[in-house]
């Protein structure tokens, strides 16, 4: 080369040197951070992401930073590191930090989505109005800035749609659609079988031995107020023991924990006496509020319950701690005691201190038991087909996911999983 | 009349239920707003009703009291609790007093009378279910002597003296400890099995009468006469 | 009447005697038998123990005083844990009145290990609506609680130093008698990924064992069996270890007046 030449160059190379800014770093690739409204969201956060690194390792960590305008200043707001360490089936591996995999709700399961970073940000808010940010990162190894990005923005935006939570809409409206077209088919087909339940059998029973021995019934609707579908399910059966109640002249005792309660029992009651031609057998006073704490409702009630003697005891609703204090109770003083519960943990108790108990959804099916309406005879076999689907659902995806981790492969297998696990 | 004591609720029940349901799959801040609504209304309406409830407490133990009804006394330490506690709650609140401060009395009577006297309830417990095992728990069929057994099974693994037993036997030469290591098999096997089922079968219940409540199939909250 | 006969007849208020002598004379004259550590509980001690020096837990103390005197020793061996570890405890509640609850096991653990308030530990109190509450703490713990129960600002709480929001926390303990546990994993571990153990009376512990099985709880301290299995790994004898005698002696009379009674069941049936 001549030596022109080589001069040349040399002051091009000079110039070039001088001209770059003293601090200047390796600008990260344009377009390589992206911002985006968080989908399916209140219009609360936002999402940043960009690419993983191909020289990922420990030691290197990312600094996040934000500004109320495009020029700066901008204040860091978080850093974290590129590797993480997880607990993988007990053992501590190292995993890149948090990706777009990671969050299969917004993005699914590409294996794509490994290949870029993500987080998300709560956007702050004033006087009701969303404070646009600004956001860059930078790559720090070892404490020294590697690189920067540019700058993006966002604004979060309401959606009209969780469609995170698609899957759970399906399977509401399957469901729902069973319950409602076995409702409309058992009109058609009204004698539909239901098996026996042995504690619904004995509420005449029941009634009928508290008449004889002149007693009173204590009925408790449980733990909770109105605003529980077990508490509702109680109501629906109180109906139908205050219409034989009604029949018989029987004194009925309903201490009650919550206002709301009271109020429907005594209106259910009394329709009750109503119906039955006997209005002025109905005593309001037998039905009243007694405690809203826990124990002290469970107190009054074992008071109740020993003072007054019933010859029969009906608790039926969700019970919590004062289920076996209570049936223990009730079963000192010799009463015939029906109980039925959706609480799990005390089914048990239930089912070893009183003479029948309802599990769980036998208690939600005591309306349709009693009253032997089609409607809602079919709106149970509707639930049992519904069950049906979630069962062998359930199965496809356990099958789904042994496969998967046996011989891998398929996101479709992962998405069968996620459709019937996340809600 | 009728219209307001039949229709006018079905109609609340169904538009109410459907606005709530779908409000559930719509993150938009005015769905969020009509739940929060909802819940509010909700906790006034409870709230609103517990003068009710304490109007209902008073008159019934005041009739008590005035007829001399049989365990009128009762009713008599009713009032001896309710009024001051009431009278104190409101003066001087329960919460926890500060640094520096002095506990309000409505604190004191609420960390000395009555959170001794839950935990007193809640040891009662311990009695009853001894006199409902000695009572109920009888080999009296096949799945009662299971269940029988079972019980005593846990029972045993559950304290100290089964994690002697087992190790004495693992030491003899049994390849496990075995309450130690039964009693967790029953637990995480079985007894979660059986404890997942319940609780779908409840949730699938939970769903099927909500829509029969919302449809208005499900009228017996309202009394009968339709 | 045969023995049989009276043994079925048995008046339970002698039974009800009969317990409480069992259970009193170990609280008096403790036995001190030994107790097997189990990997449930181990599951909660080692996710704690193996806690950098300064990492921040959360502490949820939802349980309400009728649950004191099984939740009360596992709060405090927990507590006593954390604080030996130098870790930075938030406490807080989602029911109303856990607030009481949560509140003094929280001093008094703190005051015995000389901890200091602010900067050791806090308490952020209660917040009503569950589900909202743990979401909302999800996503920005400052925006939920803007200030601890003390009335001092949580952004600059010495305690919560790095700490934003839920997925901040090292670890997340719940004490329970309710099924809050439900919705702190639905709507905290699921969501952030946060490390959760559930530390809950002992009849609701089998309503952990899902959690437990599907690997989204690390561990489960159950009832005072439980609690006495964490004061032995901590190295201390407290009221958990106390109540486990009464626990052992009371589950053998259970065993022997059930066999009793079933004896006497099957001697008296007609057949």
């Amino acid at each position: 080369m001549k030596p022109e030449k080589i001069l040349i160059l040399f002051c091009a190379a000079c110039i070039l040197a001088l001209s770059l800014p003293a601090d200047a770093q390796p600008a990260m690739e344009t377009g390589a951070l992206q911002a985006f409204d968080i989908p399916s969201d209140a219009g609360t956060a936002i999402g940043l992401s960009w690419p993983v690194s191909l020289d990922a390792g420990p030691g290197r960590e990312y600094v996040l930073y934000r500004s109320l305008g495009q020029d700066g200043p901008f204040e860091e707001i978080d850093r974290f590191p590129e590797i993480r360490q997880v607990v993988v089936k007990g053992e501590k591996v190292q995993r890149i930090n948090r990706v777009k995999k990671d969050v299969p709700k917004y993005f699914g399961f590409a294996e794509s989505l490994v290949g870029e970073h993500f987080v998300e940000i709560e956007v702050e808010k004033k006087d009701g109005k969303q404070i646009q940010h600004y956001y860059r990162f930078a790559l720090f190894e070892n404490g020294q800035q590697q690189s920067i990005s540019d700058v993006v923005t966002a604004v979060a935006i309401p959606n009209w749609f969780a469609w995170n939570r698609l899957n759970n809409f399906i399977l509401m409206l399957v469901f729902c659609g069973f319950v409602l077209f076995f409702i409309e088919w058992a009109k058609r087909n009204p004698n539909l079988f239901i098996r026996r339940l042995a504690g619904l059998e004995a509420l005449d029973e029941a009634v009928g031995r508290a008449t004889e021995m002149g007693k009173p019934i204590m009925y408790t609707t449980g733990y909770h107020d109105m605003d529980r579908v077990s508490t509702l399910a109680s109501v629906n059966i109180l109906d139908h023991v205050a219409k034989k109640v009604a029949e018989y002249d029987t004194r009925m005792i309903i201490p009650c924990k919550w206002s709301v309660a009271m109020t429907v029992c005594q209106e259910v009651v009394k329709e009750a006496y109503t119906n039955a031609g006997r209005p002025d057998a109905y005593n309001a006073n037998d039905i009243y509020y007694v405690a809203g704490e826990q124990f002290s409702w469970t107190a009054a009630v074992d008071g109740i319950i020993v003072r007054e003697k019933p010859a029969a005891n009906f608790l039926l609703g969700t019970f919590a701690a004062e289920a076996l204090i209570l049936a223990e109770t009730g079963a000192s003083t010799g009463a015939i005691q029906i109980s039925g519960t959706d609480s799990p943990y005390q089914i048990p108790f239930f089912v070893v201190a009183c003479d029948y108990c309802l599990i769980g959804e036998e208690l939600y099916a005591a309306s349709a038991y009693l009253s032997r309406e089609p409607r809602l005879l079919g709106s149970l076999k509707g639930q049992d087909a519904g069950k049906m689907v979630l069962i062998l659902g359930l199965i496809a995806a356990n099958a789904g996911v042994l496969i998967h981790e046996l011989v891998g492969g398929g996101t479709f297998l992962l998405w069968l999983k996620y459709f019937f696990t996340q809600i | 009349m009728n219209f307001f004591k039949r229709q006018l609720p079905l109609v609340v029940v169904f538009l109410v239920g459907m606005m709530l349901v779908f409000a559930f799959y719509i993150p938009h801040p005015g769905s969020q707003l009509v739940i929060e609504e909802a819940q509010r209304w909700s906790r006034i309406i409870k709230n609103s009703a517990l003068v009710l409830g304490v109007l209902s407490l008073v008159l019934h133990h005041l009739r008590k009291v005035r007829r001399k009804e049989e365990g009128y006394g009762y009713s008599l330490v009713v009032f001896l609790f309710f009024i001051p506690m009431v009278v104190f709650g409101l003066l001087g609140g329960i919460d926890a007093p500060q640094e520096g401060e002095s506990a309000a009395v409505g604190y004191w009577m609420f960390q000395n009378i009555k959170v001794p006297m839950e935990a007193t309830m809640y040891s009662m417990l311990a009695f009853y279910i001894s006199s409902a095992a000695f009572r109920a728990f009888r080999a009296r069929s096949v799945d009662a002597t299971i269940m029988l057994i079972v019980a005593l099974f846990v029972m045993v693994g559950r304290v100290p003296v089964g994690d002697m037993v087992s190790e004495v036997l693992y030491n003899w030469g049994l390849p496990f400890r075995l309450f130690s290591d039964g009693t967790d098999w029953i637990m995480n096997t079985p007894m979660t099995g059986a404890r997942r089922a319940v609780r779908l079968g409840i949730a699938l219940s939970i769903v099927a009468t909500s829509v029969r409540i919302i449809f208005g199939i499900e009228r017996s909250y309202l009394g009968r006469g339709d | 009447m045969s023995f049989w006969e009276k043994v079925l007849k048995l008046d339970r208020r002698w039974i009800f005697l009969v317990v409480a002598i069992v259970v009193a004379i170990p609280i008096i004259h403790p036995l001190g038998l030994p107790v097997a550590i189990t990997p449930d509980v181990r599951g909660v001690y080692d996710a704690i123990e193996n806690l950098p020096e300064g990492s921040p837990i959360l502490v949820s103390l939802d349980y309400e005083p009728g649950s004191t005197p099984e939740c009360d020793p596992m709060a405090e061996a927990l507590l006593t844990h954390c604080f030996r570890k130098n870790l930075r405890v938030t406490g807080m509640t989602v029911i109303p009145v856990g607030v009481g609850t949560g509140e003094n096991i929280l001093a008094l653990v703190s005051q015995k290990m000389g901890k200091k308030r602010g900067e050791d530990y806090t308490f952020l109190g209660f917040k009503a609506e569950q589900s909202a509450s743990i979401v909302s703490i999800g996503i920005s713990l400052q925006n939920t609680f803007r200030t601890d129960r003390y009335g001092n600002d949580t952004s600059t709480l010495p305690v919560l130093d790095g700490v934003r929001k839920l997925e901040d926390f090292a670890y997340l303990a719940v004490v329970h008698d309710d099924a809050t546990l439900d919705n702190w994993v639905i709507y905290g571990q699921q969501v952030t990924g946060v490390k959760v153990g559930s530390l809950c009376t002992a009849v609701m512990a089998p309503g952990s064992y899902p959690f437990k099985n599907a690997k989204q709880i690390t561990g489960i301290v159950g009832g005072l069996k439980g609690g006495s299995e964490y004061e032995k790994l901590l190295g201390i004898r407290a009221a958990a270890s106390l109540g486990m005698d009464s626990q052992a002696v009371i589950h053998m009379f259970l065993i022997v007046i059930m066999i009793l009674g079933n004896i006497a069941y099957l001697k008296t049936r007609k057949v």
